[in-house]
């Protein structure tokens, strides 16, 4: 099998994952984001984009289907998706 | 109902790392990792292992389970490479992009700590550790006689010493409205340092090409980032047997920069950079268009027609990206330059033009309502940019605007608005540079 190099980086996001489930949806969305969005690349990346809905699925559906983010659920992504579009829009 | 989080240790970790086929080499490199005196404490990263929960277990082992394997260990020798360039703007610190301000570039030959850098993967180490040893440059594919090169036989090879623009595609992608993906490069994701190789023709007409033989496919050491396929991309066999396409292995008459390529890189003058593969270490002669995912789809293509901003046309009105167009860059004065009234002072900097030569440049300081010459001086070979100059004084105080536009030999010029496309590639709109008179 072939091996995927993976950066992880231990956020300390990852922490209380536990509570997360009460969080509302915003701040659910931006713990996913912040605990997967900057696994393979620095977050930075992501945070440096100000786009519009349609632009940012189209980045996390590549991040998924082309990339290797295999692992993000419907649910996942669709959080991320709402996080992202809140507060990296554009301007 | 709350559960007591479970604590991942260094030990639970290694534990699902094994569990989920690491190889030795990984969990001896998470060994050396996580025993770096001082390292856990410095990054909050303990305190992050401490704090982590069953949560975070079940995200960790969903990585591993995909067959996933840490390598985050890198991150902390990106950030050594990045010291390699003290000016550097950092769109990303993993993978390493970052650009330098235009007044950093005013140099006719770039050095080498202000050459912009756009990783797609992560730097090699043999590049961290400036290893060639066990490099290799293979050549197969629709070729008579495949070729292995050690860095060595590259060197034992005729060379050219050449002052070599390369820019990344993507320069300019900030300036493009609505907003597109991707690292927002503003101006300064572009070079001309002076690069020394062997032609790459040498090359090809030592393995024979093939009638077949119609794009090269390129291939480099760097590793992928996620489950990307490795970064490829590729150019036709016109282009790669230019006299001044490069397989270089000297950077402004040293070994390259690690974040620039080392050992071996491509230097393909003119095009778009990500044909200028870095860390090189295979070019497959192919007999059909290059079909990597770098050159199909979205990436490094444009629209074959002008589109409407915002919108995404289908996949198959998408044309590949080649050369660069005309374009100029002001480095004198630095943007928000004090200047006092009536005071004569210099604007400077460079011009290009992508397969094309630069005709002219000119200068505005009315918002483009009137337009002066610029004295232009040649480059010393095709490819490299030219430098323009002129002198400027304000009458008045306030806020201006200095503009620069180059013209090509074609009658081309840069606009000051420019078609949209969906990923903000081949930005090429007109430089403006704000100062301050008397104020
Ligand atoms: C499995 C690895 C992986 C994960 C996880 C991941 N990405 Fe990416 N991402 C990539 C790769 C690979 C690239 C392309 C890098 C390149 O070529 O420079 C990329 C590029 C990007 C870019 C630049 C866009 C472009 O057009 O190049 C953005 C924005 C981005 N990712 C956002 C995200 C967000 C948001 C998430 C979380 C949902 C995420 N990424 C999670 C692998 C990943």
């Amino acid at each position: 099998m072939r091996t995927l190099c993976l950066l992880l980086i231990l956020f300390p996001a990852f922490a209380g994952a536990e509570e997360a489930a009460q969080n509302s949806p915003l701040a659910e969305g931006k713990q996913r984001f912040e605990t997967h969005c900057g696994i393979c690349h620095s977050l930075a990346l992501p945070k440096s984009q100000r786009l519009d809905r349609a632009t940012w699925k189209w980045v996390i559906d590549d991040m998924v289907n082309e990339f290797g983010a295999v692992w993000l659920t419907a649910e996942d992504q669709r959080l991320i998706l709402e996080y992202v579009v809140k507060h990296y829009g554009p301007e | 109902m709350k559960k007591e989080p479970r604590k991942l240790d260094r030990d639970r970790l290694r534990g699902i790392l094994e569990d989920n086929g690491g190889s030795p080499e990984d969990l001896e490199r998470f060994n050396e990792y996580m025993s770096r005196r001082g390292f856990l404490r410095r990054t909050g990263v303990i305190a992050a292992l401490a704090g982590m929960g069953a949560g975070a277990e079940v995200t960790l082992q969903r990585l591993f389970g995909q067959g996933l394997i840490p390598v985050g260990w890198a991150a902390e020798a990106e950030t050594k490479a990045i010291a390699s360039k003290p000016d550097m703007i950092i769109h990303n610190d993993r993978p390493v992009n970052g650009e330098f301000s235009p007044h950093l570039l005013d140099d006719n030959i770039t050095p080498s700590p202000r050459h912009f850098v756009r990783n797609n993967g992560l730097t090699p180490q043999r590049a961290k550790n400036k290893d060639p040893q066990g490099w290799e440059l293979a050549i197969d594919g629709e070729i008579n006689t495949p070729l292995k090169l050690t860095l060595d036989d590259l060197k034992k090879m005729p060379a050219i010493t050449k002052s070599l623009l390369i820019e990344c595609g993507g320069n300019g992608r900030g300036n493009f409205v609505p907003k597109v993906r991707g690292n927002p490069w503003d101006r300064g994701a572009v070079a001309c340092s002076e690069w020394t190789g062997v032609p790459l023709k040498e090359i090809l007409n030592r393995a024979g090409l093939k009638s077949s033989a119609i794009y090269t496919a390129h291939y480099g050491e760097d590793p992928p980032i996620g489950a990307a396929p490795p970064f490829s991309r590729g150019i036709p066999i016109d282009k790669a047997m230019e006299e001044h396409t490069l397989v270089a292995y000297k950077m402004n008459g040293k070994d390259l920069e690690a974040l620039n390529g080392y050992p071996v890189r491509l230097v393909v003058p003119g095009w778009i950079g990500s044909c200028s593969q870095k860390w090189l270490n295979r070019i497959w002669i192919r007999d059909q268009v290059h079909d990597s995912n770098k050159m199909t789809g979205y990436s490094y293509r444009v629209p074959a027609y002008p589109v409407v901003p915002g919108s995404r046309p289908p996949k198959t009105d998408m044309v590949i990206a080649t050369s660069w167009v005309i374009k100029s860059l002001i480095t004198r004065p630095a943007a928000n330059t004090r200047i006092d009234i009536g005071k004569t002072f210099k604007v400077r900097g460079h011009a290009w033009a992508g397969e094309n030569q630069v005709d002219s440049v000119y200068i505005s300081t009315d918002y483009g309502l009137n337009w002066t010459k610029a004295v232009l001086t040649q480059p010393r070979n095709q490819y490299a940019w030219y430098t323009f100059e002129t002198e400027l004084a304000f009458k008045g105080k306030g806020y201006y605007e200095i503009w620069a536009r180059a013209v090509d030999n074609q009658g081309v010029t840069q606009p000051a608005r420019q078609p949209w496309n969906p990923k903000g590639y081949l930005g090429n709109v007109i430089h403006r540079v704000p100062v301050l008179v008397g104020v």
